[in-house]
């Protein structure tokens, strides 16, 4: 059976000061999808504070929609009954950014890993248990031998952040939402784990969203990007249009800011990146226009032109692929 | 040909640990001309921040076992502790990698600008001080209201600045600067590079980066150091390295790097 994780017309208005007279619009008019039909990779890509992990505990319901809503396999986040509950939080697993904090520092790794399959009541005995841990450790590249009976802080961060993509898997989910999970992991480990994610997609059918603030690794991995900005969607699109061919200002200076690893490509480095943002205000509303089949860019609302969707885009590019195949 | 701002040789440093001493940096040996960029890179645990924190006698239950370090021709590692203090920000000054957490957060900016002024011992008549510091923020490209900030009403890049501000105050000859922009987004670092960069230029200082961001380097400094498991595996111009990597290590960090010419899906 295949279900989806889907956002409709969603705003997440943080207020503060007296009476919550400030209010910081972190997301505004996203309407998105994942997984369902066929399964597919999202990198949502944006600087600190365009509101990535706000859309990433919007889709773990841990944070309330303002407006709008959010719903897994047809049925609303905050509806659900507890045994609904118990199947969202086993098909829909995080990875979060920071491999040093997630870990309780006094239990070793085997705990981790023991509690989620217990919990769960998906194995039968302690044996059953460790025969299931030990596959699945080899499955994300780690030596169960060298990694059980172990505590945290004797793994190096590359290795605590594929326990947290084993502990992930071992609750066979059909959704895997990762935030910045390489942004913490040293360079030369980077490309290995984010291997380990694509294999999820490409052979285990998980369907992943990919937040980040590197553009070059979520071109390597996903299929659809999604360029976010002060809670809104500059640019969505097929991840190769998006990159070589950026029609949105906001992308185009984020695709700049990026150094490229060949040192004879100018990098422009006293140049003002600044430069080409003076005309995207984030804090004026935008929609999104379709402006070729398997792209969409902000515009202000009343421009003319076909109003559009992540969602649909998402889809769109998720059809392309079919032909191409 | 001018002579080297900062020379290190057979540099040993070791740590105590309850497993017995460590030896966290291994016979390493470099120098800097002046107005040289210098990157040093490697994973966690290679070293390159210990190597920098000796420099700065920073480090914490650790020691230099054996080594010389020279700088502007004098041995650093003989100076007294007195003399030391009065050298750190004037000749050497070090921009922190978490600027989140160097800055103290209950003074004002300003405050923790004079701090350095007081400290050694820099007298100003009315008014030229707080001119002296709006001059130093405009360098970094911050306005003159940052300097009655706390720092939590500043972004990380802003407090990477303030930091690099603070690093410039009273024009060493060499920065060092240990991973100034990893806790920060694409767009932001480049900014912060590009400061940093440019007050480099402006002060004619040595500067010693260190990293593991190999793209990041290759726009930046003129010459790599590649440090593995202690030992400065290897060095070079950017070009050569990038060229004809000698060392596994260095080659695997090339290799590794993304890019918006290769990818998975295709693959």
């Amino acid at each position: 059976m295949t279900t989806a994780l889907e956002v409709s017309d969603v705003d997440v208005v943080f207020a503060s000061g007296i009476g919550g007279r400030l209010r910081n619009m972190a997301l505004r008019n996203i309407t998105m999808a994942v997984g369902g039909e066929r399964s597919s990779i999202t990198a949502v890509v944006g600087q600190s504070g365009s509101g990535k992990s706000t859309l990433i505990r919007l889709l773990l319901g841990v944070q309330a929609a303002t407006r709008g809503s959010v719903s897994y396999a047809g049925r609303p986040l905050h509806l659900m009954s507890r045994k609904e509950q118990m199947m969202f939080r086993r098909e829909v697993q995080a990875i979060f950014q920071d491999p040093f904090d997630v870990f309780n520092p006094f239990y070793r790794i085997d705990h981790a890993l023991l509690a989620p399959l217990r919990n769960f009541g998906l194995v039968a005995s302690r044996d059953e248990a460790y025969a299931e841990i030990e596959q699945t450790l080899k499955v994300v590249g780690l030596e169960p031998g060298q990694t059980l009976g172990r505590y945290p802080h004797q793994l190096s961060g590359g290795q605590r952040q594929r326990v947290m993509i084993a502990r992930a898997l071992l609750l066979d989910p059909a959704i895997i939402l990762a935030d910045e999970p390489v942004s913490m992991v040293d360079a030369s480990l980077r490309s290995t784990i984010l291997d380990i994610l694509y294999d999820l997609y490409r052979v285990k059918g998980i369907s992943l969203v990919y937040v980040t603030h590197d553009l070059a690794t979520a071109y390597q991995v996903a299929e659809t990007i999604v360029v976010l900005n002060g809670g809104q969607v500059m640019e969505v699109g097929d991840a190769e249009a998006v990159i070589h061919d950026p029609k949105h200002p906001y992308t185009q200076a984020l695709i700049a800011a990026v150094p490229s690893p060949d040192p004879d490509i100018p990098w422009n480095l006293e140049a003002d990146p600044a430069e080409k943002l003076h005309e995207v205000d984030a804090t004026i509303e935008q929609v999104l226009f379709r402006v070729d089949p398997l792209r969409a860019i902000a515009g202000p609302p009343d421009r003319d032109g076909e109003k559009t969707t992540i969602a649909k885009i998402q889809q769109a590019v998720s059809d392309a692929q079919d032909v191409a195949k | 040909m001018t002579a080297p701002v900062l020379e290190i040789e057979g540099l040993n440093v070791v740590y105590d640990t309850p497993g017995g001493p460590f030896h966290a940096v291994r016979d390493v040996s470099f120098s800097l001309a002046s107005g040289e960029r210098f990157g040093l890179v490697g994973e966690s645990g290679s070293g390159k921040s210990t190597t920098i924190l000796a420099l700065m006698r920073m480090l914490r239950s650790g020691w230099v076992e054996s080594g010389k370090v020279r700088l502007n021709g004098r041995d650093l590692l003989a100076a007294p502790a007195s003399a030391f203090r009065q050298l750190r920000f004037a000749e050497m000054s070090l921009v922190p990698q978490g600027a989140m957490s160097s800055l103290n957060p209950v003074l004002r900016i300003a405050d923790q600008i004079a701090d350095i002024y007081d400290d050694h011992g820099i007298r100003w008549r009315r008014g030229e001080q707080i001119e002296a510091m709006r001059n130093l923020l405009a360098r970094v490209g911050l306005p003159p209201t940052v300097l009655g900030f706390y720092p939590h009403q500043l972004s990380g890049g802003m407090k990477q600045r303030v930091c690099i501000a603070m690093s410039i105050a009273l024009r060493p000859t060499l920065i060092l600067a240990d991973e100034p922009t990893s806790a920060l987004d694409v767009m932001v670092q480049k900014q912060v590079l590009a400061t940093l960069g440019r007050v480099q230029r402006d002060l004619g200082a040595s500067v010693l980066l260190i990293g593991h961001d190999m793209a990041l380097m290759a726009h930046f400094v003129d010459r790599i150091g590649v440090m593995y498991q202690g030992s400065l595996v290897e060095m070079g111009s950017v070009r050569k390295i990038f060229a004809d990597p000698q060392h596994a290590y260095t080659r695997m960090l090339i290799d590794s790097l993304p890019s918006f010419n290769r990818t998975r899906r295709r693959a």
